[in-house]
């Protein structure tokens, strides 16, 4: 969308934006919701049972909404915040009332903005979720007019619309008929199946009014309702039409997505290959499709074409751990790095940085997602060498290019005392927390640094979280400061956190600062 | 026949080592030039079924033979009986193999368990020590005395049931895999805990170190660190702290760089201490496969079992006899 005047309708009121409450209270208050926003998954950990982690989660953003309702509105858009709390933002900002800060205006564009951050399968998710509640999830049903109104504008609005009800079919019609419930859905399945010139004026009335005046564009919205609710109507929409067709003969469903023609294949050609699916589907895979399925295409003899532009670091350096690294990568790498650092620069304020890696076995993390905490690592490690004049110091690990392997133990000691005789302006420890060289032996270096006189910052950014591993551990309980870091993006994020609890207003402010481009930018 | 650790140790190096609480680890590495596709054994990667309670039956899945160890067991998620057995075994490639003198480690837990392929745990240490006693007693209940002690020693429910131990634990037991971190061509480990020597692994390759060492330093080693931390908060005397009135950077980094030569000293002289240790071969071999052969072997500190072929100690976990 390119609305200059949303633009500065949203900008307007940002500009005057100030705590609405003591700032060291809210201050206190943001930082504990930044941490459980970057950190919580809603599941259960080593340290807590899933109730517990999400009681202690859910006061936490309540605590913040019931503070600066604006502020949390604000603070849900931020990179680096996870799926699952804008999932429960979303929730609490339906199913709460209450005045905000940035006006009734904003918020509304502020749930826009994060229902449409959201990956499609968690929107339908979100949306099913809101109206029956999900005691798994913590998520409290909301069914008011807000909530309704935003399903169906998400839906229908979508320039996705026909590709999510061939691919979401079943889950669509839930959420519209939440929307309209059972009676007026079943009432527009039976206008839907008809031609519109059989319609009457009260029949074409209720049309507009629940699916018209919502939709990007009507024909298509119609079209699509109609499929998912299975009104038997003909239509001409390209992926209506294949989905239909491919029952028949496969190789008319080209351009559906792989899941959907492989169910299709699974029901209606059982004796087809898997692989004929593939080749069927290959134009028309989603980004992180082309990526998952190299290696099938590969033994396939398919050829599925990715642009490793299209993907973030950390996604690039799993594949690169998986398939290996190839000068294409490398180079979408340092620019991503570039891109970033440039973001990341002027809130770092260090001319010179020492960087220790640490890639030590632990840093494999979980059989869940085997790798992420070295890929993040090594993604930050990159972003962190861009934004400043850096001397990188690794512990473990294998491996002599941009690539390395977490391999043998954690001893980060002797690596934090080299980066200081460097004479570094500060030093970013890139690290699980998990040191046996021996457990201790860094805070006890840090100790004997800062009783020397030297206050050379120290920031442990962490990229292990809940979910992967045990909560984020520290280093040091003192000298020096632990960031949860999970994506390069959120590095401006951790400092300004760090900022919170140095100089609250000004950590406010400069959240507000980056949260509204942020909104902005998604929307311009 | 008298073995020692010398002996089993044969042939391999040390690396640095690792401390976090109450265990410390030192990693025994083999040599630069070996290779895993030397090994005879495959890392023990089992099918694991119960068809009556006191019986395992087990399928090596792997192209190669393997070791089960002594004390394995099988905690399941379905409710079924979960099961160890007290003496190890071979496992010919593809081999079926029912082991009849296996035990109950969940007292009142019905059901059995189906026959899948299953992680394995290792028994605590003092467990393991107990059922590898009682391998030739033919009793489906035979641990359960000892459970129940080794619960109540730790403050938890007295019943028998080693899933309570495993689930009162559950996060500093896991915390244990991730501190103790694997080093290239480690191939066993000397374990000490709350500075006293407590066991002694050498498996018969990396890869059938990395499959059994999670459930060794989680379960095994682990509850011995769990004791020992409940008995003693602070450090052990072989995990030597950093000690400094240093000035300046460099008088620190000179600090750092002697306390680290302190501590290859004692590593060393761990090491001079555990080598000779001396451990007697019961009269007859529990398991025979080609010309190897599984022993179970004693000494004053030290028990457990180990795999001799020809001259060769290929396979030895030993356990801290008290």
């Amino acid at each position: 969308m390119t609305d200059m005047t949303m633009v500065t309708d949203v900008r307007a009121p940002m500009s005057g934006w100030a705590p609405t409450c003591e700032p060291a209270a809210l201050a206190r208050a943001t930082v504990a919701f930044l941490d459980a926003a970057s950190t919580a998954f809603g599941r259960a950990t080593a340290y807590n049972t899933r109730e517990e982690g999400q009681a202690a989660e859910l006061a936490v953003h309540e605590a913040l909404l019931r503070l600066d309702r604006g502020l949390y509105a604000l603070l849900l858009t931020l990179p680096g915040v996870t799926d699952r709390a804008r999932q429960v933002g979303v929730k609490n900002l339906l199913g709460v009332k209450g005045d905000t800060t940035i006006g009734a205006d904003v918020e509304r564009r502020v749930l826009s903005h994060l229902v449409a951050e959201l990956p499609a399968t968690r929107v339908f998710k979100l949306f099913v979720a809101l109206r029956a509640g999900d005691e798994k999830a913590g998520i409290q049903r909301a069914n008011n007019a807000r909530t309704r109104k935003l399903i169906l504008r998400v839906i229908l609005g979508s320039s996705k619309v026909e590709l999510w009800a061939v691919k979401y079919r079943t889950k669509m019609a839930e959420a519209l008929t939440h929307a309209w419930g059972q009676r007026t859905t079943s009432i527009l399945r039976s206008i839907l199946g008809r031609s519109v010139e059989t319609w009457s004026d009260k029949e074409q009335a209720i049309v507009r009014k629940a699916l018209d005046r919502f939709a990007r564009d009507v024909e298509k919205a119609r079209a699509c309702v109609a499929f998912v609710l299975r009104a038997s109507v003909a239509t001409s929409l390209p992926l209506l039409s294949a989905y239909e067709a491919a029952k028949t003969d496969l190789s008319l469903g080209k351009r559906l997505p792989l899941e959907v023609l492989e169910g299709i294949r699974s029901t209606f050609h059982k004796d087809v290959k898997k692989e004929t699916v593939l080749a069927l589907a290959k134009d028309s895979l989603t980004t992180g499709q082309k990526m998952q399925v190299q290696r099938r295409a590969a033994e396939a003899g398919v050829d599925v074409r990715m642009d490793v532009a299209e993907y973030d670091a950390v996604r690039l350096y799993l594949y690169a751990f998986e398939m290996g690294m190839t000068r294409e990568i490398l180079e979408a790498l340092v620019a991503k790095a570039r891109v970033t650092a440039l973001q990341v620069r002027l809130r770092l304020g260090y001319g010179r940085i020492g960087i220790l890696l640490d890639a030590s076995a632990s840093m494999t993390g979980s059989r869940e997602q085997p790798l992420r905490p070295m890929a993040t690592a090594l993604a930050l490690r990159d972003v962190l060498a861009h934004a400043a004049e850096a001397t990188i110091v690794r512990a473990g690990g294998d491996g002599d290019g941009m690539l390395v392997r977490p391999s043998g133990a954690t001893s980060l000691a002797e690596g934090l005392v080299e980066l200081l005789v460097a004479r570094v302006d500060a030093v970013f420890v890139l690290s699980d927390g998990y040191e046996n060289g021996p457990a201790g032996r860094f805070a006890e270096v840090v100790a004997a640094v800062r009783a020397i006189g030297i206050s050379t910052p120290i920031y442990h950014l962490n990229p292990v979280f809940a979910a992967e591993s045990k909560g984020v551990r520290q280093l040091a309980q003192d000298g020096a400061v632990t960031l949860p870091v999970r994506a390069p993006e959120a590095l401006g994020l951790g400092f300004v956190r760090g900022l919170l609890e140095t100089d609250p207003a000004r950590g406010l402010a400069q959240l507000a600062d980056i949260a509204l481009p942020q909104l902005l930018g998604k929307e311009a | 026949m008298t073995l020692t650790v010398e002996m089993i140790l044969k042939g391999t190096g040390i690396g640095p080592m690792q401390s976090v609480g109450q265990m410390q680890v030192i990693p025994i590495v083999a040599p630069a030039d070996a290779t895993d596709d030397d090994a005879t054994y495959a890392p023990p990667q089992l099918e694991v079924g119960t068809s009556c309670y006191g019986s395992v039956a087990l399928r090596n899945a792997n192209d190669k033979p393997t070791i089960v160890p002594y004390g394995a067991g099988w905690v399941v998620e379905e409710r079924a009986q979960d099961h160890a057995i007290g003496s190890g075994a071979f496992l010919q490639a593809g081999e079926h193999k029912v082991l009849g003198k296996a035990m109950c480690i969940q007292q009142s837990q019905p059901g059995l368990i189906a026959r899948a392929k299953r992680a394995m745990t290792i028994l605590p240490a003092k467990l393991r020590a107990k059922a590898l006693a009682v391998r030739h007693v033919e009793q489906y209940n035979k641990l359960w005395e000892h459970i129940t002690a080794f619960n109540t020693a730790l403050g938890i429910d007295a019943a028998a049931n080693l899933v309570t131990f495993l689930r009162s634990f559950a996060k500093e037991l896991d915390e244990f895999v991730a501190e103790f971190e694997l080093v290239p061509r480690q191939i066993g480990a000397i374990v000490l805990v709350g500075g006293e020597i407590v066991g002694v692994e050498r498996a018969p390759s990396a890869a059938y170190f990395a499959a059994t060492w999670e459930p060794l330093v989680r379960v095994c080693y682990g509850s011995l660190a769990i004791a020992a931390g409940r008995s003693r908060a602070t450090p052990p005397a072989t995990r030597l702290p950093l000690i400094t009135g240093a000035k300046t950077l460099e008088a620190l980094r000179s600090a750092l760089a002697e306390l680290r030569t302190r501590e290859e000293v004692l590593t060393q002289q761990l090491m001079s201490f555990v080598r000779p240790l001396r451990l007697e071969r019961a009269d007859r071999a529990d398991d025979t496969l080609d010309d190897a052969q599984l022993w179970t072997v004693a000494g004053m500190r030290l028990g457990g079992q180990v795999v001799i072929a020809g001259d060769a100690v290929k396979y030895a976990s030993l356990v801290a006899a008290n």
